[in-house]
């Protein structure tokens, strides 16, 4: 067990991660109801302040949340309780990303904000949005920056040593988040706050997206490491072996640094600002991601036939009916990594650039972040919670919650597979996403996209309504063993920390060497970017007044 | 660090390749699939 002071830091990290779930759940809910003509909203409530609010709540406040949270409890346990500096700058960090949070949201739920999660210029918020959304960033940065003193201070007192692979992966994820956001961070504090609040007329549209996909493809990652450190770390135990390779692991979270970063134009693949070459460039790089992708994939499925094996499998197969299936915290895991193959795969199509002029803009990308971000990530968090709360709070995972935390997991995988495959089919159709009407002015040939069993609305809402019911079991999972689980008292009761055991005796040094890694990273970003930013500030199209369409 | 060292000599892995092979085949029909979409149009 933790020590008592940084659980606390966790819980309230979960706490408020959960509270933005339930929110944003909500707010999903609510739009596949409107989608369907099921649901007049009120006058001072539109489909576009939902929409925000469900991608700003899910895909950055719970996400942001879960994730500090379990890098705090994971960093306590595997390099030990937090000196009082890291402590308390974990709160400050906390505080200010809850105080931006807030401000974020209650500008978009106040009609101030309705320019969705990726805000993209000329949709023109109120100035106090932007200021939140920074607030969250420097937020998150307090937080990170405290929890690499923790990591330094380690590796002062054990000269010469790898560090324990959960705080490897942290940092690495820490690193890459921390340079991720200073795209965001230049576009945000230099660009829409000052033409938000006036001080300028006009705004750089070009400059201001790629700064945004500069940050919004790592962005991506900074969910997804933190997923695949449960898939590296936590998994293995629960089959009862070690971890696969400590120096493939390593190394595949490294790549993770360099090719996840210089990549942002390939979700401008449609926009005239960018010439080919440059698009080009950093559609090879996005392709090297594939290269850790795949190496995870082979890892995993290394584990299982391992694990299987050891039971006395035999056959090709045999080991996958040996995999530990009636526990909830590796099924989910496991349902949440069969989503990725698809979803991977998917991730190829977008990046592909005549395959992008097929979905670009259509609902086939909702469908593609749901079985991303929405199952992959969000499922691993789930199977993570099942553990992770009680962990922190010292209850028992009962027997009944178990149960219904199969329900939860089986029920969120119907909804997702009918909602997310009816996206999938729409997009390629030709049914546009970011919009409440898909059906252009009741043209012929848009009504007949949502004649098909799979295709139709109801399809969509019946997935949505499967997934918020989903959702609601986890939130009563959740409250149940954060506040009224019955406290563990006999050893057998508590709930364990599932960190498997690596062995770095044969890793090579260089893998921990942060000076080689976030050099080539740079350098790959100075290549991928340097010119062509260069060429939107010098060169730059006429600047866009404000828009605010709703 | 020894050359010879190989922690997971003697490992069955056959399942392993056949999956990931499984997963590289989902890619490619996938990717075809709607490439054959983009040339149709």
């Amino acid at each position: 067990m933790i020590a008592v002071k940084d659980r606390k830091i966790a819980l309230a990290n979960i706490g408020v991660a959960y509270a933005a779930f339930l929110i944003g759940t909500l707010a999903g809910l609510l739009q596949v109801f409107i989608r369907n003509d099921a649901l007049q909203l009120p006058a001072w409530l539109d489909y576009y302040q939902i929409l925000t609010a469900h991608g700003v709540l899910l895909a950055l406040i719970f996400t942001t949340f879960f994730i500090f949270a379990f890098f705090t409890t994971g960093m306590s346990k595997s390099i030990g309780t937090f000196g009082p500096k890291v402590r308390l700058y974990s709160w400050v960090g906390f505080w200010v990303t809850l105080f931006g949070t807030v401000m974020a949201t209650v500008m978009i739920v106040s009609g101030k904000a309705s320019v969705l999660y990726t805000f993209y210029a000329p949709l023109k918020a109120s100035g106090w949005f932007y200021v939140g959304l920074a607030l969250f960033i420097i937020g998150t940065w307090i937080s990170s920056f405290a929890l690499i003193g923790h990591y330094m201070a380690w590796r002062r007192k054990n000269k010469g040593h790898l560090s324990p692979l959960f705080a490897f992966m942290t940092i690495t994820t820490i690193v890459m988040w921390l340079i991720a956001c200073l795209g965001v961070v230049a576009t945000v504090l230099f660009q829409y706050i000052p033409w938000a609040f006036g001080w300028t007329d006009t705004i750089n549209v070009e400059l201001s997206r790629s700064l945004f996909w500069y940050f919004g493809h790592p962005l991506v990652y900074f969910w997804l490491l933190p997923a695949y450190m449960a898939w590296y770390l936590i998994v293995p135990k629960l089959l009862g072996v070690k971890v696969f390779s400590d120096s493939l692991a390593r190394l595949s979270f490294v790549l993770f640094i360099l090719f996840s970063i210089p990549v942002g134009f390939h979700h401008q693949l449609t926009e005239p600002g960018i010439s080919n070459f440059w698009k080009f460039l950093q559609v090879v790089l996005t392709f090297m991601v594939i290269v850790p992708s795949l190496m995870t994939a082979f890892t995993m499925f290394a584990n299982f036939e391992i694990s299987g094996r050891k039971k006395g499998a035999v056959g090709l197969f045999g080991w996958f009916r040996m995999l530990p299936w009636k526990d909830v915290r590796f099924t989910s895991i496991f349902i949440a990594m069969a989503f990725f193959i698809p979803g991977g795969a998917g991730g190829i199509i977008n990046a592909s650039f005549q395959l992008n002029e097929v979905v670009h803009n259509t609902l086939w990308i909702v469908g593609h972040f749901h079985i991303t971000v929405g199952t992959p990530v969000a499922m691993t968090f789930m199977g993570l919670t099942f553990w992770l709360i009680p962990y922190l709070t010292g209850r028992q995972f009962t027997k009944s919650m178990q149960r219904l935390g199969f329900v939860q997991i089986i029920t969120w995988t119907i909804g997702m597979l009918l909602m997310s495959t009816s996206q999938h089919i729409l997009g390629l159709l030709g049914a546009p996403r970011r919009t409440a009407y898909a059906g252009y002015n009741n043209h012929p040939s848009a009504l007949e996209w949502f004649d098909g069993i799979l295709t139709s609305h109801v399809t969509m809402a019946v997935g949505g309504s499967i997934l918020f019911l989903s959702a609601m079991i986890l939130m009563y999972i959740v409250i149940m063993t954060m506040f009224l689980s019955p406290k563990a008292e006999r050893p057998e009761d508590f709930v364990e920390f599932p960190l498997a055991e690596s062995d770095k005796e044969h890793t090579p040094k260089f893998l921990e060497n942060w000076a080689i890694w976030v050099g080539i990273a740079f350098a790959l970003i100075f290549i991928a970017y340097a010119i062509p930013i260069g060429d939107m500030i010098q060169n730059a199209p006429p600047g866009s007044k404000g828009f605010i369409t709703w | 660090m020894s050359k010879k060292y190989d922690e997971h000599q003697g490992v069955n892995l056959k399942g392993t390749l056949v999956s990931v092979f499984f997963v590289g085949v989902i890619i490619v029909v996938m990717w075809v699939v709607v490439y054959m979409m983009y040339v149709a149009r």
